[in-house]
């Protein structure tokens, strides 16, 4: 024993603390307030991950230093990023507070404490998460079909607990007969059991077209899509298509373009369904600012009760602008906060257009192209608003990353596609090396600090496939905590398109190809063309569908990976099992969703581009 | 001085085995005759009054204070030794008495945080068992040739294990987390006072009733750990005390060979 270390405290304090040991006087008390902020996960997904928050508050009188949480499983750690999180070590001054993340991947019933040697103060509830079942989440893929008679059917396969299988009703409640149309459904999303495929039907003009569920996908009904259901200045056999679907807690979006009966132009729209029914909050009555000739929103995003609507329009001087429209009120009052009135990149000139939209918790960003004065280069484009705040570009010519391997001027730049989770902000597309070559690389950019600081984690012809050769493209993303998945095509040194899959599980630290020409499953019986068109991540699972040929018949395919990017596997292929029973030689996916989540839908959609 | 002590224990028993040796070698003396006693009876065994406090890492105090009132217990013992007669109607005895304490609980209340107002309260509690082996010197008067009131006195060395501690609190929520603490024996020097009376009842027998207190000395817990999961971390100090006292009710039975 130390004796030094005995009766060092002042005479006074002594006495006080004698006082306090009077039995029935004891302080109930403790040197730090650990307490839940907000409520705390119970479950997790396999393969993902939830986050749970304490307020961390010293309770003394002087500053406390050097505390490490302890007492945690390996399945916790701490999240030290963002205002107000609490470091590691934890430091704080006399009664000052900070938020303590905890990233959970896995069970934990346990409490923890934070610790400085011997001075330890426990959490004031243990975490108690267990890993979720995942069986009653309904994969969905959606896109278009023919059958022998060469009659083209909207798309729409449900994987449910491993079983595929292609609900009826998608077909059967088609307001218009298929013999006679080409329904396609492009987008689709989902938020618990509500659900939306949305795309055109080309009878008698193209229509837009809205198929609704609210059973996660088992039955589908079509709200939109036959005569009195389109807006009322719809001029039924021009042209109308939703590209892009986003549903959130109790509110679904589809955008799009249609061309209205009194100016003949092409409009950006929206419908929405809010409380059991559906709107147009933005038609051809409120155009952008100085709207002339066309328009149209390419992509939607949803989380809580904002949503982001981004794509392009143009004024009279025919100069096409970046448009994004917002309600950050679920959806009751909608508002331009990018168009030609508000700041645009420093050179810009012309063809400005978002095609990626992606929101998740406080940051929304969208993603896309402009081109400068030459009206010969191209650049990527990032606009970002952070807690509601101003739109701001983050990567344009000007600002953001230098391309570590190509100098300016780009060529057919942009950005087709983002995507958020609580980790990691990604944007992804493409780039020409030059206006002289015709190689095409993929290009992915990433933001792991909630849109702090950008960086480029895909663009050097060492971060394309090892077997690249040319034209590769991202054409959709997704995120679920710390992963994500950029999907798409390029071309390999054998000229053959190949599909591709480019993946982080550890929050963008490294970047891998979990499919691609060398890696993970191959496709049977593949000859040509294939891609992938849409990506989805939901708790932890990711899916991507496309197409491919088989000699000269166009399949549609789906891959899936239920643990977290360990593994992919086909759902679906040139295997008849896996396709419509009445399935011919030509059908693609472009959309895809997930539902059934007990949590908040945050799912990012891609645009197809026929 | 921790040291001082034990070195001074350790001689208090090499001079006691020494002093036995001396009383056995004494017994050619035809007036001197062995004995050998079994005692035992009711023990209020209690510890000396403590309120102890520690600083841990970063200025986290530590404040112990025990309850210092008497439990119930009780012992056994026995004796070897020499009977003289160094004057008429004195006996007088000397010998080695080895003696067993029945364990009891120490309890008491634990204060932990860096400040009054953000401490948790703690009550605590462990077991102390002791151990003693003394020399012996009584003296004996007789009245009525059977009555033999007497007054002794013993000095040596006790073994006092400290074991099992526990601390609880009623408190939720966030709690400072108090050391949980190793058990540990400690050699202690240990004395006896006694007042009683034996009575003969045959012609070598005598059994009798007294009262004794005993010192049985210093006691200590062993190293002292924060343990929270698989997290530990030592403190610099233990929980001990200067004193274990014995109040002891005994009937012993005496043989005289």
């Amino acid at each position: 024993m130390n004796a030094k270390l005995r009766f060092r405290l002042l005479p006074i304090y002594r006495g006080l603390l004698l006082l306090a040991l009077v039995p029935n006087c004891y302080p109930l008390s403790q040197n730090f307030l650990i307490e839940p902020n907000g409520s705390l996960p119970t479950s997790v997904p396999p393969g993902g991950s939830v986050t749970a928050n304490f307020t961390v508050t010293n309770l003394t009188h002087s500053a406390r230093n050097g505390y490490e949480v302890q007492g945690l499983p390996g399945t916790v750690t701490q999240v030290t990023s963002g205002g107000g999180a609490c470091g590691d070590p934890i430091n704080l001054s006399a009664l000052a507070s900070c938020n303590l993340e905890l990233s959970i991947t896995g069970a934990v019933h346990s409490g923890f404490a934070i610790c400085k040697g011997s001075s330890c103060t426990t959490s004031s509830v243990p975490l108690s998460v267990t890993v979720e079942n995942n069986s009653n989440f309904s994969y969905l893929a959606s896109g278009t079909y023919n059958d022998s008679d060469l009659a083209f059917f909207p798309l729409l396969v449900q994987n449910k607990n491993g079983t595929v299988t292609y609900p009826s009703t998608i077909i059967t409640n088609l307001p218009t007969n298929p013999t006679y149309s080409m329904p396609y459904l492009f987008a689709t999303s989902c938020n618990a059991n509500i659900c939306i495929s949305v795309g055109d039907d080309n009878s008698n003009g193209i229509n837009p077209l809205v198929a609704f569920s609210g059973t996660g996908g088992d039955t589908w009904t079509y709200p939109i899509g036959g005569v009195g259901s389109w807006p009322t200045d719809f001029n039924p056999g021009s042209a109308g298509i939703f590209s892009a679907a986003s549903c959130t807690t109790n509110l679904c979006i589809a955008g799009g373009t249609y061309t209205d009966l009194n100016t003949a132009f092409p409009h950006p729209f929206i419908a929405q369904y809010k409380s059991g029914s559906w709107t147009y909050p933005i038609t051809a009555q409120n155009p952008p600012p100085n709207f002339d000739i066309f328009g149209r929103f390419n992509n939607v995003s949803c989380m809580d009760s904002t949503c982001i609507a981004v794509g392009t329009y143009q004024n009279i001087s025919s100069i096409a602008f970046p448009l994004i429209a917002e309600t950050t009120d679920g959806g009751t009052t909608w508002n331009y906060v990018v168009d030609n009135t508000t700041t645009l990149p420093s050179n810009y000139a012309n063809h400005g257009e978002f095609f990626g939209a992606s929101c998740f918790d406080t940051i929304c960003i969208a993603g896309g192209t402009y081109e400068d004065q030459s009206f010969a280069a191209s650049f990527p484009l990032l606009a970002q608003s952070i807690s509601g705040g101003p739109w701001t570009y983050v990567i344009d010519d000007a600002t953001g990353p230098a391309f570590p391997a190509i100098p300016d001027p780009f060529s057919l730049t942009r950005f087709n596609t983002t995507s958020c989770s609580a980790s990691i902000c990604i944007a992804a597309g493409t780039y020409f090396y030059d206006l002289t070559t015709t190689t095409q690389y993929a290009l992915l950019a990433q933001s792991t600090n909630t849109g702090s600081l950008w960086t480029y984690a895909i663009s050097t012809t060492a971060q394309q496939p090892s077997d690249f050769s040319q034209n590769a493209q991202f054409t959709s993303s997704g995120c679920t905590d710390n992963f994500c998945v950029a999907v798409g095509f390029y071309t390999n040194i054998d000229s053959n398109q190949l599909p591709m899959i480019a993946q982080t599980t550890d929050g963008g630290s490294t970047w891998s190809y979990a499919i691609d020409g060398t890696h993970g499953p191959q496709l049977p019986d593949y000859t040509s063309s294939a891609q992938f068109n849409t990506a989805s991540c939901l708790n932890g699972f990711c899916m991507a569908a496309g197409s491919y040929m088989v000699g000269q018949a166009t399949y549609p395919m789906y891959a899936q990976s239920n643990n977290g990017g360990s593994q992919w596997t086909y759902i679906v292929t040139d295997n008849a099992l896996t396709l419509p029973s009445n399935f011919n030689n030509f059908g693609v996916f472009s959309g895809s969703g997930i539902s059934g989540s007990s949590l908040m839908n945050k799912i990012k959609k891609a645009l197809f581009k026929k | 001085m921790f040291f001082l002590k034990e070195n001074y224990v350790k001689s208090l028993l090499f001079f006691t085995c020494l002093y036995s040796s001396a009383i056995f070698s004494a017994s050619s003396n035809n007036n001197v005759r062995p004995v050998v006693s079994l005692l035992g009876g009711y023990a209020s065994m209690s510890v000396g009054h403590s309120d102890q406090s520690y600083v841990g890492t970063d200025d986290d105090i530590f404040t112990y204070q025990n309850d210092n009132q008497g439990k119930d217990s009780g012992f056994v013992g026995t004796f070897i030794g020499l009977e003289w007669v160094p004057a008429t109607n004195f006996f007088m005895e000397a010998g080695v008495e080895y003696d067993y304490f029945g364990s009891f609980t120490v309890n008491g209340s634990n204060l932990v945080g860096v400040e009054r107002a953000t401490s948790t309260p703690y009550d605590y509690d462990f077991q102390l068992q002791s151990q003693q082996v003394i020399a012996v010197f009584k003296l004996l008067y007789s009245v009525h040739h059977i009555f033999h009131p007497y007054a002794s006195v013993g000095l040596g060395a006790a073994f006092n294990r400290a074991s099992d501690y526990s601390a609880t609190t009623s408190q939720t929520g966030s709690i400072n987390i108090t050391p949980t603490f190793e058990s540990n024996t400690e050699t202690a020097f240990s004395y006896n006072l006694s007042l009683g009376f034996d009575m003969d009842v045959a012609s070598n027998v005598r059994v009798g009733l007294a009262y004794r207190f005993s010192n049985l000395g210093h006691y200590s817990l062993d190293d002292g750990t924060v343990t929270y999961h698989n997290y530990q971390s030592s403190v610099p100090f233990t929980l001990s005390g200067s004193n274990i006292y014995a109040n002891q009710f005994l009937v012993d039975i005496n043989f005289l060979i």
